[in-house]
């Protein structure tokens, strides 16, 4: 029982199980495999009656959740070496949690692997149905549809070409092939610029949200604003070090009027109240979330049904 | 028909959008059109970052004097995007003009975006450009670094690889030199790298908060960050208490990397020392300056108005 999952870490063979070859039939066959017994299991899932259905979750949810507790609490061996045996049922236990944890973790990154396709399921549905009902700004949704299946097909004809003998040359631009240039053309060129652009508007929404929101108002305002104020200026190289030369005018290196300077007001603001209140919120934010973590664990959450 | 005529104050309140908007493009192409040098002092997380991986101790602050061995790889994990690269991409390119002008190895991965390992990449491929033209040797893939690829789950492989990168890493492959896919640990990069504690360091490029996840999980190597500015704050919180032996922190963090390399001669005259920092700090200052100037008028504007009611 101990080792049930640490049997499935990967022989050291040629030809794993759990690792073919790239475009090996071996690959392909465990694909489709895979994906009829996860369609089987979904719909025998939703052939259990309804009240039941709940309860196979709550324990998969239980099982899933029970091995990370176990893993956090439970003692780790301490300098443990590759053919050392569990010398008692307690570190048996320790050893199995050890040698399972790169398992449970390629599963939880096929998983989290899984959102992706549950994204693009979701971009294509909601996208999908705009171009066909025609509905307002459907246009947009086209080239969105129509970008993402570019993109995946000059992606893949992309990787495919660096694929083989002649992949490390394409690392020199001299040797790349019209596939290269376009996947670098839309990638770098298209994608990356866009994305880059769309982050520099914050740059003005910025200035005009400062204009408007930082007024003195009142006492906390104040002392808010006069912060930031310190922050700002401590990172404008011009005036710490105009600051600096008029401190330094005032009195020596060893001169109270140092105690003043941009720099080490900034310093004392990050290390004396910026640090501890932010330790204090993540404080707050890891027992909310040990909390929420229970609830889920424990399937006492609602559904929202 | 009359119309309320506006003050002074309240017109300096409502500024139109479109006229500062127009200010700021004008301001901030400024450094575009004239070369500004900005006096920099460098912070002490910066220094402590530099010295870690260059080896070279900054005179400001002679305390700080570990750093890493260079005949180890080093682990990267690379989660930026060009979303964040005005500081990103100065900080992963003055790192890796550091790590390769020392042959040191490096490996990299992402556990923030699948797009970050090929943004990754295409830096790398500049800063060979940048090499070649020098007359350096390029940094080959797999003889001198391997990329990982992409991690969907950020939590599982940062607990995978403190728990043992052996395993965690055991099905990851990359092009070989014949062009082949081989398991990275067939690399010369990662020979003889079992646990994560055979890396020197492990060094997180990052605009999101994959940073936190990581520093929470992986405690058994040492770790340096080079973080956006929105991160800076609650990054430095780790960096206080002695998690991180060092921190480069957005723009600024940036420029000091540059500033050091550039008074450095390990790199001085060998490769570009001051590049995107040097170029992007005048605009930030003009950016913050316009910043404060518009705050001071919104509220001369409301104290103005204040005035006149009372």
């Amino acid at each position: 029982m101990m080792d049930l999952l640490a049997q499935a870490t990967p022989p050291s063979d040629s030809s794993p199980f759990w690792s073919a070859p790239n475009g090996s039939s071996h690959l392909v066959i465990g694909i489709g495999a895979a994906l009829l017994l996860g369609i089987g299991l979904i719909f025998l899932l939703l052939q259990a009656p309804v009240r039941s259905r709940r309860w196979i979750v709550a324990l998969f949810t239980f099982l899933a959740g029970g091995y990370y507790v176990l893993y956090f609490f439970w003692p780790t061996a301490i300098d443990r070496q590759p053919n050392d045996l569990p010398r008692n049922p307690m570190e048996g236990v320790t050893f199995w949690i050890s040698d399972a944890f790169p398992i449970v973790s390629t599963f939880t990154n096929v998983l989290a692997g899984f959102l992706l396709g549950l994204g693009i399921y979701s971009l294509w549905r909601v996208h999908g149905r705009r171009i066909v009902k025609q509905q307002k700004d459907w246009f947009f949704s086209f080239v969105l549809l129509a970008s993402s299946v570019m993109m995946a097909f000059i992606g893949y004809a992309d990787w495919h070409s660096r694929q083989g003998l002649n992949g490390p040359l394409l690392a020199n631009k001299a040797n790349w092939h019209p596939i290269n240039y376009a996947f670098d053309f839309f990638f770098e060129g298209g994608l990356q610029q866009m994305d880059a652009a769309m982050f520099s508007i914050i740059a003005f929404f910025i200035l005009s949200a400062a204009y408007r929101a930082f007024r003195i108002r009142s006492v906390e305002a104040t002392v808010l604003l006069a912060t930031a104020l310190v922050v700002i200026l401590s990172l404008m190289g011009v005036i710490t070090n105009a600051w600096q030369s008029g401190i330094n005018h005032l009195g020596g290196p060893d001169a109270f009027v140092q105690n003043f300077s941009l720099d080490t007001i900034r310093t004392w603001l990050t290390n004396t109240v910026q640090t501890p209140s932010i330790r204090g919120i993540d404080f707050g934010i890891g027992i909310g979330s040990l909390a929420m973590g229970l609830r889920l664990w424990l399937s006492l959450e609602r559904t929202g049904s | 028909m009359s119309t309320a005529q506006t003050t002074l104050g309240e017109k300096l309140q409502s500024l139109p959008k479109p006229a500062l908007y127009l200010v700021l493009i004008l301001l901030t192409s400024v450094p575009l059109l004239v070369k500004i040098t900005i006096p920099n002092k460098e912070a002490k997380p910066s220094a402590n970052f530099y010295t870690m991986v260059t080896g070279t101790v900054d005179p400001t602050f002679p305390a700080f004097t570990t750093s890493i061995d260079a005949t180890k790889p080093v682990l990267i994990q690379t989660d930026w995007t060009t979303s964040t690269r005005g500081e990103s991409a100065g900080q992963f390119k003055s790192l890796m003009r550091i790590l390769m002008i020392r042959n040191i190895k490096f490996c990299f991965y992402s556990a923030g975006d699948p797009q970050a390992p090929q943004v990754a990449l295409d830096y790398i491929s500049d800063i060979n450009e940048e090499r070649v033209k020098a007359g350096l040797r390029p940094y080959e893939r797999w003889k001198d670094y391997v990329d990982a690829g992409y991690f969907p789950g950020a939590e599982a492989i940062c607990n995978a690889i403190q728990n043992n990168f052996g395993t965690a890493f055991k099905n990851v492959q990359d092009q070989d030199a014949e062009g082949a896919e081989s398991s990275v640990f067939e690399s010369p990069v990662l020979k003889g790298v079992r646990k994560v504690s055979d890396f020197s360091v492990m060094i997180l490029v990052t605009g999101s908060n994959t940073s936190n996840i990581a520093i929470e999980r992986i405690k058994s190597v040492p770790m340096i960050m080079m973080v956006t500015g929105v991160m800076g704050p609650e990054t430095q919180v780790y960096y206080d208490s002695g998690q991180l032996k060092g921190l480069v922190t957005g723009l600024k963090g940036l420029y000091d990397m540059e500033s050091l390399m550039d008074k450095d001669p390990q790199f001085k005259g060998k490769v570009t020392t001051l590049d995107n920092g040097a170029k992007y700090y005048p605009t930030l200052h003009i950016a913050l300056l316009l910043m404060i100037i518009a705050i001071i008028i919104g509220n001369v504007g409301m104290f103005m108005t204040k005035k006149r009611a009372a």
